[in-house]
């Protein structure tokens, strides 16, 4: 008896070999397949936690302007209409320009974190310091309040020369 | 500084969800508890490990939260871990699993040490709990070893405040010295005195 062993695996690759190598791929695939279906259906199965959404007007938006090198601030009045207490930490998103410039604020929430009872009003306040190297310009982002399913206070800050800055701020007092 | 208007906005329940509430909050502690009974060790780690990194998605949205992903991802941490992440094969893993809502599940329970019907919700247990049914199937996604790590340090970070806030009412002021009616033992112990 001899036995032939190719020098190309290729060409000496049988028809039982490719039926054997697609129905290993064809198990492969239905266990994972089959592995996912069981994994979604735990999920679902798994017990709900029940979250909470964040509700806006819809023209709501927090805008500021100010000069380079120096702050604003953004405020935010927040009414928990829940029936129970709620935990609320407020995040900046990335701001952007429509130059493409993108600003990733330093943001500083006070509170940084709080607890509101059911039916409590409180105001969050973000103080926003705007680099002395930030170019000019109107940036735009979004409040995000860390972890609730929806929404988000869309933010824009206007950051200006000084002199312009302050001349505005001259002209809104007169 | 300038000083801009101040917007409203209001926190509701979820449309279409029996909302929160005591009774809600309770079932749902009540019956994850109960599932722990259900599943193994490696599903109920693995659904934590996809919601912490379901989290650190969420996270990586933000300015702090990007600035850290692309710090933890450009170090050595972020090298090691990828290489840790592939080889014990964890992506696939817990990318495979349902992720947990852990930070609903948190604020969830911390809202129950708050909630002043609580003794008499625990009076009228079993409370019947709902799934997550529709809400469960989320469509997967990877969970990356920078994602779970960014989850945990919001999660703990949250957790501290929160846990500060909790006990600030009753806070015992710091340096605080209070005479004791009895002296107590010395080093020795009573059976030695």
């Amino acid at each position: 008896m001899s036995v032939r062993i190719p020098s190309d695996p290729d060409k000496g690759r049988s028809t039982f070999g490719d039926l054997l190598r697609l129905q290993t791929e064809f198990q492969a695939r239905l266990a994972e397949e089959t592995l996912k279906y069981l994994r979604s259906i735990q999920g679902a199965a798994a017990p709900a936690s029940p979250g909470t959404v964040l509700l806006t007007d819809g023209d709501a938006a927090l805008e500021a302007s100010g000069a380079p090198g120096a702050s604003v601030l953004l405020s935010l009045e927040i009414e928990n209409r829940q029936r129970v207490h709620c935990v609320v930490t407020p995040l900046l998103s990335p701001l952007v320009e429509s130059s493409g410039t993108t600003w990733f604020p330093a943001a500083e929430p006070e509170p940084a974190s709080s607890l509101l009872a059911p039916g409590e009003v409180r105001e969050l306040a973000l103080r926003v310091p705007l680099p002395a190297a930030l170019p000019r310009g109107t940036y735009r982002g979004a409040l995000i309040l860390q972890g609730f399913r929806e929404g988000g206070v869309p933010v824009s800050i206007s950051v200006k020369p000084r002199a312009a800055a302050r001349k505005r701020r001259t002209t809104k007092r007169t | 500084m300038s000083r801009p208007r101040r917007e409203q906005v209001r926190l509701v329940d979820a449309a279409g969800e029996s909302g929160r509430t005591t009774a809600s909050l309770l079932a749902s502690l009540t019956a994850r508890l109960a599932t722990l009974y259900l599943v193994s060790g490696a599903d109920a780690i693995g659904s934590l490990v996809a919601g912490y990194a379901a989290l650190g998605r969420e996270v990586a949205r933000t300015a702090e939260g990007a600035r850290l992903r692309e710090a933890l991802e450009s170090g050595r941490a972020g090298t090691n871990g990828r290489a840790l992440w592939d080889a014990l094969r964890i992506r696939e893993w817990a990318s495979s699993l349902p992720p947990t809502p852990i930070l609903d599940q948190w604020r969830n329970d911390v809202s129950l040490l708050l909630a002043d019907d609580l003794e008499e919700m625990l009076g009228i247990l079993p409370i019947p709990a709902e799934t997550a049914g529709g809400r469960g199937a989320v469509p997967p996604e990877d969970a990356e070893l920078t994602d779970a790590l960014l989850g945990v340090w919001a999660f703990a970070v949250e957790a501290q405040r929160v846990i500060e806030a909790l006990a600030a009412p009753t806070l015992p002021e710091e340096g605080l010295v209070r005479a004791g009616e009895h002296a107590p033992a010395g080093q020795e112990g009573s059976l030695l005195r």
